[in-house]
């Protein structure tokens, strides 16, 4: 039997996570309150950490908990009780770039597994070799390894791979940025980013002034999207496929999960049955993850140097996002009445699209709405209220709806 | 008493230097964006170095994409033999030298990952040196030194590198633009909008390097360190040869002189008077969660 590969999603809390397995992640990683970096992405407590491993559990997915600060001395106290508190979670690996840690962790919790944090920028497969002496089962990739190299890799190394397939990147190297550290203070290697790279800058040389009038220096990267070059990596076997983006919202979660998810899917139906995957309309995809994602997108390294493409420059094109206005908490199919959750304003009338872990993309009209009492209403303007409407195929929890 | 190495520049008069050790760095391994050197000249150099009885280090620290190693095993084989260290950051390096039994020729730099007395022992306890993190408070080094001592390395002058890309950040910007300017290994800078610091940044073909505004400096504050530490290095990027030497002897006079340290920093500032403590005396931030930001 071959081994499937395991969608990877990022969740700041609870409820991201929970939405990030219902919507098809295989694994999540989260942040606990400690050694983590992401300084905004709402940490995890033990508490919420056990309350993700029994979900996570009860649905065949699993937990790693990020523990990827550089860290300063400062920073120890509390590890040893703290891995232990992971590992009686049942969470099952933690994603270092210290190698102390990584220590630490395989004495006193070798039941985590350990993997290596993409801060640690490895891009060949004799440090990989290197890595699995120091005990990590898994290497997160540097974002700087090509499709190809990638490949010669995999070909060479024992421990599995772990590659970004979306979201944001870093510039530089990761972990060899101290842009913002010497800008604002903040460390990027301690979760304080303050993203100096997409800042704008003059570019000289001695007095004079090269970025055209008008025009800034710019230095700072596009996002990352892998569809186009999913099955390639599903061809060289890679483990795992990350998703980046602790801080991100439900909606975008879900959107994106569910995309790679769908897309994964169809790739083991198609090549099971021999048939070709060129008969998959990638295009579709695109514009699903285009609904929930307002950034600038480009292909990364995974063809190798990246281009004028794949820069961030002063252009400001980034289009608006389909709103996301709800989420559904249940549905009665004697009445066809759906009880959502507000997230956004919307209106009677507004035509929208529901979009679920099994519901495809269906339009509808909002034809009756009411307060959680029953009380028809025209309007939905108070964030997280309790309404009902009348929707007229069956929903499930945790579908959700976006206007069109 | 902690030794003096120094970038080894092209036109550097060897025994004008008063340092223990000559740091070469390869054209084709190292990030460096001052004088680098091929293989061949690398060898012929070490034996001038050799002559003047001094440690002879190359340096080979950039980070190795996978299309990169055969052309390393090569480098390696030709030179694991002549050079008394390495300076590296890529464990692709470290795994050839644990191969052969010699990691004690190692030194580690991975410029930002090791920042703590915990992470540093466990490279010294097998054996292999390391550059400690260029963003440690004094406070913190002070410690870092009390703990692991004779194992602990410095950078104490010189640009700090704050940003390695290996995208050719210069080249794709005059690519879009059409500017058709040659603006590939050359030292331009780099001026954010809302501040006044001008900060070199370098494209080579290794990819874009970004450097501190101001010349990076412990000098007194060593003094009270200095019996805990194996190496003090001076980084020569972007300083000319000439004033480069006489900072070198500065930090002689310093050290193994014990010179009048206000006299000497004097001295030190009219070579030139960009000089910052850095990180020495305010800690970097661990920036961790606030409750109310979701
Ligand atoms: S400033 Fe940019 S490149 Fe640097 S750590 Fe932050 S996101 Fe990454």
């Amino acid at each position: 039997m071959r081994n499937k590969v395991e969608l990877l999603a990022p969740a700041g809390d609870l409820e991201k996570l929970k939405i990030a397995i219902i919507y098809g992640a295989n694994a999540v990683y989260i942040g606990g309150k400690k050694f983590s970096l992401r300084a905004r992405a709402s940490n995890f407590t033990i508490e919420n950490i056990r309350e993700a491993c029994a979900f996570a559990k009860e649905h065949g997915a699993k937990i790693y908990v990020t523990m990827n600060i550089i860290p300063h001395d400062e920073d120890l106290d509390g590890l040893e009780d703290y891995l232990l508190e992971l590992e009686k979670a049942q969470v099952t690996g933690i994603i270092v770039s210290s190698l102390y840690i990584a220590k630490v962790a395989q004495i006193v919790a070798p039941k985590l597994e350990c993997h290596l944090s993409t801060q640690a920028s490895v891009t060949n497969s004799l440090a990989i070799k290197e890595y699995e002496k120091l005990g990590f089962t898994r290497v997160v990739l540097a974002r700087e390894t090509s499709l190809e190299q990638i490949k010669k890799i995999k070909e060479k190394v024992n421990a599995e791979l772990e590659v970004f397939i979306h979201g944001g990147l870093c510039v530089s190297y990761s972990g060899r940025c101290m842009l913002s550290n010497h800008l604002t203070n903040r460390d990027a290697n301690r979760g304080g980013c303050a993203h100096s790279c997409r800042w704008n800058y003059d570019l000289y040389d001695r007095d004079n002034k090269i970025n055209p009038e008008g025009f800034y220096f710019n230095i700072g990267s596009k996002d990352l999207v892998g569809i186009r070059h999913l099955f390639s990596l599903l061809d060289i076997g890679v483990a795992s496929l990350k998703i980046e983006g602790r801080m991100k919202s439900l909606y975008y979660i879900a959107t994106v999960v569910r995309c790679y998810k769908q897309l994964i899917d169809k790739y083991y139906e198609y090549v099971d049955n021999s048939v070709d995957l060129k008969g998959i309309d990638l295009e579709y995809f695109y514009k699903e993850i285009g609904k929930a994602e307002n950034r600038l997108m480009s292909i990364g390294f995974f063809d190798g140097a990246p281009t004028c493409n794949e820069q961030l420059y002063n252009i400001r094109s980034e289009t608006p996002t389909k709103e996301f206005i709800g989420i559904v908490l249940d549905y009665d199919e004697k009445t066809n009445i759906a009880t959502i959750e507000q997230r956004n304003y919307f209106e009677l009338n507004d035509k929208v699209e529901f979009f679920g872990p099994t519901l495809e993309n269906t339009e509808t009209t909002i034809t009756e709405l009411y307060d959680e009492n029953f009380t028809p209403i025209e309007v939905a303007r108070h964030p997280l209220q309790i309404l009902k409407i009348k929707v007229p195929f069956e929903l499930k929890k945790y579908d959700m709806i976006r206007k069109i | 008493m902690a030794k003096i190495y120094v970038d080894l520049k092209r036109e550097a008069n060897l025994s004008e230097y008063k340092c223990d050790g000559f740091i070469i760095n390869s054209s084709e391994f190292s990030c460096y964006n001052g004088e680098t050197f091929s293989l061949e000249e690398a060898l012929e150099l070490k034996e001038l170095v050799k002559k003047e009885n001094k440690i002879v280090i190359l340096n080979i620290d950039m980070i190795i994409s996978e299309d990169d190693l055969e052309a390393l095993l090569e480098y390696l084989d030709k030179t694991y033999k002549e050079f008394d260290y390495f300076i590296y950051s890529d464990m692709a390096i470290r795994y050839y030298f644990e191969e052969k039994n010699i990691v004690n020729k190692l030194i580690y730099n991975p410029q930002t990952l090791v920042a703590s007395s915990s992470e540093l022992t466990r490279y010294y306890e097998s054996g292999i040196n390391v550059l400690l993190a260029n963003e440690l408070s004094y406070e913190e080094i002070e410690k870092i030194c009390d703990m692991c001592g004779s194992y602990i390395n410095l950078e104490v002058y010189g640009y700090h590198q704050m940003f390695y890309s290996k995208r050719k950040l210069i080249s794709l910007y005059d690519k879009f633009f059409s500017l058709n300017k040659d603006l590939h290994d050359k030292e331009l800078s780099l001026k954010e909008e809302l501040r006044n610091e001008f900060y070199p940044i370098y494209e080579s073909n290794k990819g874009t390097f970004i450097y501190t505004d101001y010349i990076y400096c412990l000098f007194d504050e060593l003094l009270k360190i200095v019996d805990k530490v194996n190496f003090i290095k001076i980084n020569g990027v972007f300083i000319e040869e000439n004033d480069y030497c006489k900072v070198v002897s500065l930090y002689n006079r310093l050290l193994n002189e014990r010179e009048n340290v206000s006299i000497l920093y004097e001295e030190l500032k009219r070579i030139n008077s960009n000089l910052s403590k850095g990180f020495l005396l305010n800690k970097s931030i661990l920036l961790k969660v606030n409750e109310n930001e979701k």
